[in-house]
């Protein structure tokens, strides 16, 4: 049984780019309880939903999407700078203040419970099952920063070059 | 006065009252200060608010791990207690004014309902990134880089907190002796380390062979491993969790594996090999610990955090890695 770390250092030195869809499979309530359950979040119905338990705003449909189920619009992946310069730009519900999440505020809505697709679709409908960047930089190598795998939910690190999606976040005031 | 009494007669004789809902979310509990009412975390909770005697002051008590942060504001105005001027808990609801007030004694007569509504919050810690990047090429020494202002560096704790006298940029610790005293950050010796951000108290390594050594590794499963029910269990650090608790191990006798969250917490993604604050998590191996999280992948892998890097991964449970207590609450 190969770990999802393996499976994606395979699937990255073949070139491939996996195409999920949405078969999420999640423990039940008494297995293993939801890390992000619905209750936790509000939503303001203007394109972004608050996270109680973490204060942070975030935008609820992956960047480049819309509506109140996330399929309106074209979605599209981003570099590093694509996505630091995009997140800048977005006045998304008239704030002005969106940022690219950190690495441990990207992991704060991993859901748990749940594999292929590790992210509560209630919340977030239409989320793509695949890497988000966050804006931290990794330590070791240059031209490298982390991101997360919503397919599997694990944390990795790649070339800033790489074409990943993004979900934008705010601190509340 | 004799006019206002006839009113509050007739209000009560028609059974019509103004309804107060108490909504607590998961992460604390609403107490009064009569002792009158207690509505716990997930209840809903409903009090009709009949006249102008009701006077209640209402505290918002958050859970382990959870701070209280507002009350909520809830559409056209109704959520109590959450108006700028009385954000804080407690929060004092009375009715004694609303005489004066037509709109508001209008209110008691009707089946208005009214919310009073916390928000708790479970503060998590920052990255420790304190530099920034050049896009495709160079890891500068400071906050300086493409886009800076979008980049980690410029957000969060490790931006306004600097001091690393308490631990790197954002991360506050306290030392903790083997009986649970807290030492000075100068301490030469300390079994347990508070995070002051999320209050959570860990197990510090040792390299003395013993029942903490750094050496140690264990495969997946032990006492309070989550995931009821979910095929393979190794008992291995049963052995450790028991002796810490027998010990009273820092002045606790309650501790547990962390989740995959909690122990991401720890992660200093400013440093590798390992990613941690070295200055109060020495004797750390650059390897992977495991968490008490079961992987949704299949029911014979779980997480752990790789504090090589600092980074969240599942493995087999037949793995052998390491691991490091926590304790939460009093």
């Amino acid at each position: 049984m190969k770990n999802h770390l393996q499976k994606l250092i395979l699937a990255c030195l073949l070139g491939a780019v996996p195409v999920h869809g949405v078969a999420q499979t999640c423990f039940t309530e008494s297995e293993m309880p939801s890390s992000t359950p619905t209750a936790h979040f509000t939503d303001h119905g203007n394109g972004t939903v608050t996270h109680d338990t973490t204060g942070l705003m975030w935008a609820k449909c992956v960047q480049g999407a819309s509506g109140s189920d996330c399929t309106t619009g074209s979605v599209s992946k981003h570099t590093w700078q694509q996505a630091l310069d995009t997140a800048a730009a977005s006045t998304l519900a008239a704030y002005a203040d969106w940022r690219l999440p950190n690495m441990k505020e990207l992991r704060s809505i991993v859901e748990e419970q749940c594999d292929a697709t590790t992210i509560n679709l209630a919340i977030f409908p239409n989320a793509r099952s695949s890497h988000y960047w966050s804006a931290s930089p990794y330590a070791r190598f240059t031209g490298v920063a982390w991101f997360v795998d919503f397919y599997s939910g694990i944390s990795f690190f790649t070339d800033h070059g790489s074409s990943k999606y993004i979900r934008l976040v705010r601190s509340q005031p | 006065m004799a006019a206002r009494r006839i009113v509050l007669v007739t209000l009560l004789s028609l059974l019509a009252s103004c309804k107060l809902q108490i909504i607590v979310p998961i992460g604390g509990s609403i107490i009064t200060a009569s002792g009158t009412y207690t509505c716990l975390a997930g209840q809903t909770c409903e009090i009709d608010v009949v006249d102008l005697l009701f006077d209640e002051t209402f505290t918002a008590v958050p859970d382990d791990g959870y701070r209280f942060d507002q009350w909520k504001k809830k559409q056209s105005g109704r959520g109590f207690c959450a108006t700028v001027s009385a954000r804080h808990s407690p929060c004092r609801l009375y009715t004694s004014f609303f005489g004066g007030w037509p709109n508001l004694f209008a209110f008691l007569a009707t089946d208005e309902v009214f919310y009073l509504e916390p928000v708790f919050i479970r503060p998590f810690n920052d990255t420790g990134i304190i530099f920034g990047q050049n896009y495709l090429d160079g890891n500068n020494a400071d906050c300086t880089g493409v886009t800076i202002e979008q980049q980690d560096c410029s957000h969060g704790r490790d931006a306004t907190h600097k001091d690393d006298s308490d631990g790197h940029a954002g991360f506050s610790y306290t030392k903790l002796g083997s009986t649970g005293a807290a030492l000075p950050a100068s301490a030469a010796s300390w079994s347990c380390v508070r995070d002051n951000v999320t209050g959570w108290v860990w197990e510090v390594k040792t390299d003395d062979g013993g029942n903490h050594d750094k050496d140690n590794t264990y495969r997946w499963g032990g006492k309070t491993a989550l995931g009821a029910g979910v095929d393979t269990y190794y008992p291995d650090w049963d052995t450790l969790l028991d002796g810490s608790n027998a010990a009273s191990f820092c002045g606790y006798s309650s501790w547990r594996l962390p989740t995959i969250k909690e122990l991401e917490a720890l992660a200093n993604l400013n440093r590798y090999s390992p990613a941690i604050d070295m200055a109060f998590f020495p004797a750390t191996p650059s390897a992977g610990f495991w968490s008490a999280s079961p992987s949704a992948n299949d029911s014979n892998s779980a997480w752990y955090v790789n504090f090589d890097w600092g980074n969240a991964n599942d493995d087999d449970r037949g793995s052998y890695r390491h691991v490091r207590l926590v304790h939460s609450g009093q």
